[in-house]
């Protein structure tokens, strides 16, 4: 009777040592999970937004480089809202922020067109575009409230023009 | 015949060795993950250096003298290279809050260009 009652004891410290390791494993593969699951979701996040603040800028930036000719660059602003104006041989871009995106909008200068016609290009919250001695300061303000600004000195000056 | 306590314990041993695998390989994925973070923070942290850099290159472009200045834990500092044959030009580095370098450009102007 002692002897089988020893067996069942050591058999039931057996069983609470399994269940105790299925436990940590439990325990340690449910850590992982959420922690990975956290990283992946706070980088992917960070790099999307680093994305769209990068693109938007570059963009921007090597739009009013590609149009730097004399009286080829202008601040302005387009349905309400800033705008880089770029002008050449009667065709006009506008580059404004509208509807929560970025457009750029090609046209003849009196087409006529809104500010819905513009191409979107990447989601943007705002943009603004200042005008400073000789320069361009654009301001570009994602999703997430977050700004990031960049300053633009093309070599054939900036004028301003009026709103659309 | 068949021996139920050697097969218990060697199931047991079994469970532990398969659980110090697990816990090595956790380690292992955990340390990933904290080095794929760090490395989405420097990947932010390198575009507005970026961009602070290049404005104030920008500025140095059209004459103006590059003003020192903070924003979001990084400086932006400039130091004159050289002047001569016509061109003048400086080095912009900008450093993080603990003083390493994230990102520096050497930029270069025409002589006698002044700020309009």
């Amino acid at each position: 009777m002692a002897v089988l009652s020893e067996q069942n004891r050591g058999g039931a410290l057996r069983g609470a040592v399994v269940l105790a390791l299925v436990a940590v494993f439990f325990i340690l593969a449910m850590g992982i999970t959420l922690l990975g699951s956290s990283v992946y979701r706070s980088t992917v996040s960070a790099s999307e937004e680093n994305y769209v603040r990068r693109t938007a800028l570059s963009y921007l930036v090597n739009q009013i480089r590609r149009g730097d000719e004399l009286g080829g660059v202008a601040v302005g602003s387009f349905a309400g809202a800033d705008a880089v104006v770029l002008a050449e041989d009667g065709y006009v871009t506008y580059l404004y922020c509208w509807d929560g995106q970025l457009r750029e909008l090609y046209m003849e200068s009196d087409a006529g067109l809104t500010a819905g016609d513009g191409l979107p290009v990447l989601p943007l919250s705002s943009l603004s575009v200042t005008s400073e001695p000789g320069s361009i300061l654009l301001t570009a303000t994602d999703e997430n409230g977050v700004s990031y600004s960049v300053k633009v000195t093309p070599h054939c000056g900036v004028k301003e023009v009026g709103g659309l | 015949m068949k021996n139920p306590v050697t097969r218990s314990t060697l199931f047991l041993t079994e469970l532990i060795l398969d659980l110090f695998i697990f816990i090595v390989c956790t380690a292992v994925c955990a340390g990933l993950f904290v080095k794929a973070s760090g490395m989405s923070r420097e990947s932010g942290e390198l575009t507005r250096a970026v961009y602070l850099a290049q404005t104030a290159a920008e500025e140095f472009r059209s004459g103006k003298n590059i003003i020192p200045l903070s924003e979001d834990g990084l400086t932006v500092a400039a130091a004159d290279l050289s002047s001569g044959g016509g061109l003048s030009s400086a080095k912009i580095t900008v450093t993080g809050e603990d003083g390493h370098e994230v990102y520096s450009l050497t930029v270069e102007r025409a002589e006698g260009v002044i700020a309009s």
